[in-house]
């Protein structure tokens, strides 16, 4: 059922990906040639919002989707003797990776919607993996904008990553408040 | 190595030249050649997939990145109004 209020996982043969087009390539393209491979390989997840309108029989169109995954930020030395209780790292973050909204529905808050329906879902993972953070890749400036407004801070110091964006961050804390939850 | 019944077996081809190699670095370690490549292989396979969701910072930047997170200010009104928004909409 498509009630289009509901984040779906990416389905190949359900949603139109092809015909996705948020105005930033490189999102589309992630949509469209990697996205449903990630997923497979269980090193992402990807949850769309289809539209509503769409014609039941034939794919959906996609008004936004973000993509979510486990992570880790690491440590590149070991601390002095004398720091104290640091926690053991690697520590657990959740993953932000995309997040797209069609041109077509650009200006309606979809940004906003789709980042809050993220940041719930990462709420309720919580109780199972307790991550310090919500780290975000930021494609472009416009991007980072958009989440500096939000409250992300820059992710700084980075010196090994699988990609060279930017990246930004929120405290677990922040998004457990929001939503109500305990540490 | 045992043999156990879920294993499943995987043909892969390479140059004379690279198999070669492959006996020698095993001989050198006193692993079979079987040992050897399965070892090598699944270590690179691990690093390849965590390193897709691993970033590693400077000590003083990661230090600062867990100070920020253990010192949150509470979410500012621009991230309520978007949780806000996003109540009426569900992710599965």
């Amino acid at each position: 059922m498509n009630d289009g209020r509901t984040f779906v996982q990416l389905d190949r043969r359900r949603h139109d990906r092809n015909a996705f087009d948020c105005g930033r390539e490189p999102l589309n393209r992630f949509l469209r040639e990697k996205a449903a491979k990630h997923a497979e390989l269980g090193v992402s997840r990807t949850l769309v919002l289809p539209d509503p309108n769409a014609a039941n029989d034939a794919p959906a169109p996609l008004v936004a989707f973000f993509t979510i995954a486990p992570g880790s930020i690491d440590r590149a030395e070991l601390p002095p003797s004398r720091a104290k209780r640091l926690p053991h790292y690697p520590v657990p973050v959740f993953l932000l990776g995309q997040l797209g909204v069609a041109s077509a529905f650009h200006g309606q808050g979809f940004g906003s919607i789709a980042l809050g329906a993220a940041l719930g879902k990462f709420a309720a993972m919580h109780a199972e993996l307790h991550a310090h953070a919500v780290v975000v890749d930021c494609l472009d400036e416009p991007a980072e904008r958009f989440y500096r407004h939000q409250g992300f801070q820059p992710l700084d110091g980075v010196v090994r990553a699988a990609d060279d964006q930017v990246r930004m961050f929120l405290p677990m804390r922040d998004v457990l408040a929001l939503f109500g939850a305990s540490h | 190595m045992s043999t156990s019944s879920n294993e499943v077996r995987l043909d892969i081809r390479m140059s004379g030249e690279t198999k070669r190699r492959l006996s020698q670095a095993a001989e050198l370690t006193g692993a079979s050649l079987s040992d050897f490549v399965r070892r090598a292989a699944d270590a690179e396979a691990r690093s390849v997939l965590d390193a897709s969701n691993r970033i590693t910072l400077e000590g003083s930047a990661f230090d600062r990145f867990v100070a920020a997170c253990d010192n949150a200010t509470g979410p500012n009104e621009a991230l309520r109004r978007s949780a806000e928004r996003a109540s009426g909409y569900r992710v599965e």
